[in-house]
């Protein structure tokens, strides 16, 4: 796990250094943009549905400031669980004609509530948590997009850090002109 | 150039992950092929009242394992956020030993057919393992023979077992009761015998206190052994008593 970590920072430090100073024969100005999509994630042995919502703003040509929340529910056994994640991070964007693909690591929380209603018991927990992944856009008309992303869900629990798949599937708004 | 080769490579490598992830637990592989499916989910403690919790997890040398007792090979970890699940796991009376650095804190005898599905939650309590809530459903499309195959009113039920049941007194109270269980774990009421039984309630109090507490309302956790268990009644002998919540 750490080298995936290690792999990221050096694969987005160029983009730490070409923020600082503006991009020559830059195509287009970036811009803010919201996504909003359906998500899935493989929590530990149970499969969750639900939703992700994330913006990101751009700090040069290609680097973006990225928060993300998402909501996962289902059921297991006899017991209800939800899973929230809310993460801040970056996001190295290669963005090509209509195609832009993109990776980040994002850092932040992840809120796991588990309640079994026949016995009207419930747990909840917070936990450090991140994801590692990536995604592409495809450019629509206007500001929108759509965007299928793939990452890796990592929750630290009890000193060792978990991973669980998750992939979106939505909108992307881009803000400004 | 550059870029476009690390996008490619960022891909694959954030697909071959993801993928992996998926991938699950070698010992409980996706898709029933005989046999007994364990799914569980292990909440930590304090549970009951929302407070922090001891998590199920991961650490090195702190994590918790689920073995079928007798079949090493069947046994998996719990994951970060409390499910496991084991399939494939012989029919007839099986234990599931759950471990942690090596020692048992917890085991919970259940007795289940070919097809079925076990539904168990267990919580931390303390430093052990204790039976929330327990169903056995038969996903086998051929249930003609079902009703046929329950000799005993609470679900995993077997004379002669340690068991724990959680519920409210439903008559009697004291040293001798007869109470109901959640999650449908016992199609009926089940007579406790608790003459020779410890009392606890919440909040510390022990012995008379707590004996006099146990009455018609009041939510218990039993602890003992299933002395007689038909389809029309059962009888716990109980160890320990606990009072969860007053009657109101």
């Amino acid at each position: 796990m750490r080298n995936a970590w290690l792999a990221l920072v050096v694969l987005m430090a160029p983009d730490l250094a070409a923020a600082q100073r503006p991009a020559a024969g830059a195509v287009a100005r970036p811009r803010p943009d919201v996504f909003l999509g359906y998500s899935y994630t493989h929590a530990g042995e149970a499969g969750l549905n639900g939703w992700e919502l994330s913006g990101s703003y751009p700090v040069g040509s290609s680097l973006r400031l990225v928060a993300d929340l998402s909501g996962h529910y289902g059921s297991f056994a006899q017991a209800d669980l939800t899973q929230a994640t809310f993460l801040l991070g970056a996001r190295r964007v290669w963005a090509k004609r209509r195609f832009a693909p993109f990776a980040e690591a994002l850092l932040g929380g992840v809120r796991t509530k588990t309640s079994v209603p026949d016995v009207s018991v419930s747990d909840s927990d917070t936990d450090w948590g991140g994801a590692l992944g990536g995604g592409l856009d495809y450019r629509l008309s206007g500001p929108w997009a759509v965007r299928a992303q793939a990452d890796l869900l990592l929750l630290r629990a009890e000193g060792a850090w978990e991973s669980d798949p998750r992939f979106s599937l939505g909108i992307v708004y881009r803000l400004g002109r | 150039m550059h870029g476009t080769r690390s996008v490619l490579i960022l891909a694959v490598a954030a697909l071959a992950l993801a993928l992996a992830a998926c991938g699950g637990n070698p010992a409980s592989p996706s898709g029933m092929t005989g046999g007994v499916a364990v799914r569980g989910v292990l909440l930590g403690e304090g549970a009951a009242v929302g407070a922090s919790s001891v998590r199920a997890s991961s650490s090195s040398g702190s994590q918790i394992t689920v073995t079928v007792e007798g079949n090493p090979s069947l046994t998996t970890t719990i994951s970060g956020n409390g499910t496991f699940e084991l399939e494939g796991v012989p029919a007839g009376t099986f234990t599931l030993t759950f471990t942690k650095d090596g020692v048992v804190i917890g085991t919970v005898t259940i007795t289940a057919g070919d097809g079925v599905e076990v539904k168990i939650v267990v919580k931390m309590e303390g430093a052990v393992i204790v039976l929330v809530d327990l169903e056995l459903e038969d996903n086998d499309d051929n249930d003609d023979n079902d009703d046929a195959n329950k000799t005993c009113l609470i679900e995993g039920g077997r004379v002669g077992d340690r068991i724990e049941l959680e519920g409210k007194v439903a008559s009697g109270g004291g040293t001798g009761f007869e109470m109901t269980t959640q999650g449908n774990r016992a199609h009926g009421t089940v007579d406790v015998s608790a003459s020779g039984a410890s009392f606890r309630c919440n909040g510390n109090e022990r012995g008379d206190v707590c004996t006099a507490a146990v009455k018609p309302g009041a939510q218990v956790h039993v602890r003992g052994t299933l002395t007689t268990c038909t389809l029309e009644e059962a009888s716990v002998t109980a160890t320990e008593v606990r009072v969860q919540k007053a009657a109101d």
